[in-house]
């Protein structure tokens, strides 16, 4: 038997490994079969019956295909030699408009209330399979809502279709066994294990993946109708997982951040604290033009000024010795390679580590997060920012220097330097040895209330770029928002120091810089997440902002 | 698109979610920089000796001066043979705000309202109709509802709008969102007087728009508040 089958679904013929559902099999040649309870990261339980097909299998022995006496679900059938599957015959539609009648049976159809319309899957599918008005006379069953399940989802038991799907995902991803269906018939409702707080990190998963709007996230209730918000795909920087993500966000404000699919990544889902990365983001403090604390630029001085000084500065280090450079596990990869040229090429730095910006977060697990609570120190090290490169000087030894006042130039990005002292005004006492201490930063922290000169970075919401995980996995991020104020794109300033310091930047644009690094061609793919169907593409009051068509 | 540095140039034209003409300024917006949105003038040189359009102006002020008097006269000599009633008439003068014209239509679309709901809230405090479903908003043309929405007080309602701001500067009047509500909540009376010396008062917010005339009934006419027809 060999590992491979070929079936016919809807006249297109495909081949794929034995054991693929019918279902799968039919996305690969472009087959839309309508689901609710089926989705890809999770068991299959094939319990709403809306993904029914005329299958029909064949019998090698008679030689022809035996009509199906009934359809069946093509979740849970799997794909065989010679099959064949019909997706659109009259019966198949009639079943489908049958399984969605019953459904809206008891469902509220409070839309406007709701906020899961918009990306409904109920609503979706009433659109294309169903469109018919209630035949319903009587009252319809009312079930509880406004239940809270734990501080961040709240059940409507009245929209709920019991797919399964929240269950199932707390049973065998999250393991926490916190959801079950009890009751049975029209009773039923999806009720919190006895004891359970349901506070786990991966919750909010439970939300993006019920297919109507009885599980709603207490962070996004009532926040924004989804269609007038603007996707933009990214990463999450929460840890070195790089989950992929898509902001969501409506003018300079984000929203929620959903997760993304990239199997090799993070599969379908994300961790709770990635979804809270977005209100730090609003809570740092931040420049909007470079300050400097030296008198021959005064306290606000111009790009050009600053740029001038910075590379006057970083110059006099060509020939060696006093300039330490610690880059940051939250650059880009492509900022990376810049920085990495910047302190070995144009300049010769003695000293060069990465430091740990963040130090506190969810504890690891062993589904996505890890232990590491910065996105890229992997993909720093890969592009050239090598702790200790230079004969091992690392960041210890970059602190003993600055304590025995050996550093002349000292430059720094992003924040976190006191994590790596006893105390702030450890660093601070520290520091002032210093005589020239240059930080390149997003958000303002302790050391920027001393350092001679600040430049305003962009932060990732801001800018394009790559961050590779702990597993090597490259993913992009793409610029949400509006850049605050005159913060400059790391790459581009980088670029622009290296010329200023007398030298030339590794290369010219960002695409040449993604090309050095020989990154994966696949780290800004989009796989089609659950639920996404190409008859709605379009439908959305806005475009989808994502990038995707680009290179 | 630009694949370069994070520029994207279809997002920095996306101004709430439309796509915006490139203004004439094109850089980054600083801070104290003034920004110039205006269209630079492009007068001929006629136009800017300005007697001549002093001149041009008043010709016109002349013409329809005297086709109204003209008018008027025709209207006169009907009147004298005692037709006077159904003759066609010329303009007449209203001295607004004094005067009102007593002709508009009932359904007139003019200043909006939010419906309220029969029972009070939990402190005795009137509850829109309104559940924030932002319908009106997403159909507005002229963008200019802005609603805040929040956990109504009542848990059988559930949503409710916490905020509901109208920019009736912008509005243009088109009753889509009177369309679009799915609940009544919000309406178009036939008032039409709303002008007033501040911009800022021109954003309506819910208790304004609250803060309506109870329905009354007029030759079988239903007028949700606005001001009784003048004789
Ligand atoms: S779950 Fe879907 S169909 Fe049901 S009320 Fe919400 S948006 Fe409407
Ligand atoms: S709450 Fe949502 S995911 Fe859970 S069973 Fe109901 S519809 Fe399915
Ligand atoms: S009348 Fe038209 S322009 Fe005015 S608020 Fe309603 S939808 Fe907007
Ligand atoms: S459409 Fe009606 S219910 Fe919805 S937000 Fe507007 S006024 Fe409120």
């Amino acid at each position: 038997m060999s590992d491979q089958v070929t079936l016919t679904i809807d006249g297109k013929e495909v081949t794929v490994p034995r054991g693929t559902k019918v279902i799968e099999a039919a996305k690969q040649v472009g087959v839309e079969i309508p689901h609710f309870c089926y989705h890809p990261g999770l068991p299959v339980d094939g319990n709403c019956r809306m993904c029914i097909a005329d299958v029909r299998t064949w019998n090698a022995r008679a030689e022809k295909h035996f009509p199906a006496r009934r359809p069946a679900v093509t979740c849970w059938t799997d794909a065989e030699e010679n099959m064949q599957v019909f997706t659109d015959t009259d019966e198949v539609k009639k079943s489908r408009a049958t399984v969605m009648e019953f459904l809206l049976i008891n469902h509220p159809i409070d839309c406007p209330i709701c906020d899961k319309a918009g990306e409904c899957m109920l609503q979706d599918h009433y659109m294309q399979h169903d469109g018919k008005r209630s035949e319903l006379r009587e009252e319809k069953i009312h079930k509880p809502r406004l239940k809270p399940f734990g501080e961040r989802i709240v059940y409507n038991g009245e929209r709920c279709i019991l797919c399964s799907r929240c269950t199932r995902f707390t049973a065998h991803v999250s393991k926490t066994h916190d959801l079950g269906i009890v009751n049975r018939g029209d009773r039923a409702v999806v009720e919190l294990a006895q004891g359970s707080t349901f506070d786990n990190a991966y919750t909010d998963n439970v939300s993006d993946i019920c297919p109507v709007g009885a599980l709603t996230k207490t962070d996004f209730r009532f926040k924004k109708r989804v269609w007038f918000l603007k996707h933009t795909d990214s990463v999450c920087g929460g840890c070195s997982r790089n989950c992929n993500t898509v902001v969501d966000h409506d003018r300079a404000e984000i929203v929620r951040i959903m997760p993304r699919r990239r199997d090799e990544v993070n599969g379908h889902f994300m961790c709770n604290e990635g979804r809270d990365i977005y209100k730090s983001l609003a809570a740092t403090v931040r420049t909007s033009a470079p300050i400097s604390r030296v008198d021959e630029l005064g306290a606000g001085p111009s790009w050009d000024d600053a740029l001038a000084w910075a590379g006057g500065k970083l110059g006099e280090q060509k020939k060696g010795g006093k300039l330490a450079v610690i880059g940051s596990p939250w650059m880009s990869n492509e900022e990376a390679l810049v920085l990495g040229h910047l302190a070995g090429k144009v300049c010769k730095s003695a000293w060069m580590d990465i430091k740990n910006d963040v130090i506190e977060g969810y504890p690891a697990d062993d589904l996505l997060h890890t232990d590491d609570h910065n996105p890229n120190r992997a993909g720093v090290i890969a592009a050239g920012v090598v702790p200790g490169k230079k004969d091992g000087k690392d960041l210890a030894a970059i602190q003993e220097a600055i304590a025995a006042g050996e550093v002349e130039v000292l430059l720094v990005w992003g924040t976190g330097l006191a994590n790596h002292y006893d105390s702030v005004e450890a660093m601070h006492e520290a520091v002032a040895k210093v005589p020239v201490v240059i930080q390149l930063t997003d958000a303002m922290d302790a050391l920027s209330e001393v350092a001679q000169l600040v430049l305003p970075v962009r932060n990732w919401a801001e800018r394009d770029g790559t961050w590779t995980n702990f597993e090597g996995h490259t993913s992009r991020f793409r610029k949400a928002l509006r850049p605050h104020g005159q913060a400059r794109d790391g790459f581009e300033l980088l670029s622009a120091m290296c010329t200023a310091a007398g030298g030339k930047p590794p290369v010219k644009t960002f695409k040449d810089a993604r090309k050095k690094l020989k990154q994966d061609p696949d780290s800004d793919v989009r796989e089609v997440a659950d639920g996404e169907f190409a008859f709605y593409k379009g439908q959305s009051l806005y475009r989808h902002h994502s990038g995707t068509t680009e290179v | 698109m630009s694949e370069q540095l994070g520029q994207n140039a279809d997002f920095d034209n996306l101004i709430d979610g439309h796509v915006m003409p490139q203004p004439a300024y094109q850089g980054e917006f600083t801070e104290g920089e003034i920004v110039k949105y205006y269209n630079p003038s492009r007068m001929t040189l006629l136009e800017k000796l300005y007697v001549p359009a002093i001149i041009g102006g008043l010709m016109i002020t002349a013409r329809v001066f005297f086709t109204n008097m003209a008018k008027w006269g025709i209207w006169f000599t009907y009147w004298i043979r005692g037709k006077g009633k159904d003759a066609p008439k010329g303009a007449v003068t209203i001295y607004y705000p004094e005067e009102t014209r007593p002709d508009y239509s009932p359904i007139n679309r003019g200043k909006h309202i939010l419906t309220m709901r029969q029972q009070k809230g939990p402190s005795g405090e009137a509850l829109p109709q309104c559940v924030a479903c932002y319908m009106c908003a997403t159909a507005c043309p002229a963008f200019c509802i802005h609603i805040v929405a929040g956990e109504s007080p009542d848990p059988n309602i559930e949503k409710y709008c916490v905020e509901f701001d109208i920019e009736m500067d912008k509005c243009i009047f088109c009753g889509y969102c009177e369309e679009a509500c799915p609940v009544d909540a919000i309406r178009l009376t036939p008032e039409p007087r709303m002008a007033d010396y501040q911009r800022e008062r021109m954003i309506y917010d819910r208790e304004y728009l609250m803060t309506w005339n109870p329905t009354y009934v007029e030759d079988d006419h239903v007028y949700p508040g606005g001001h009784p027809r003048e004789e």
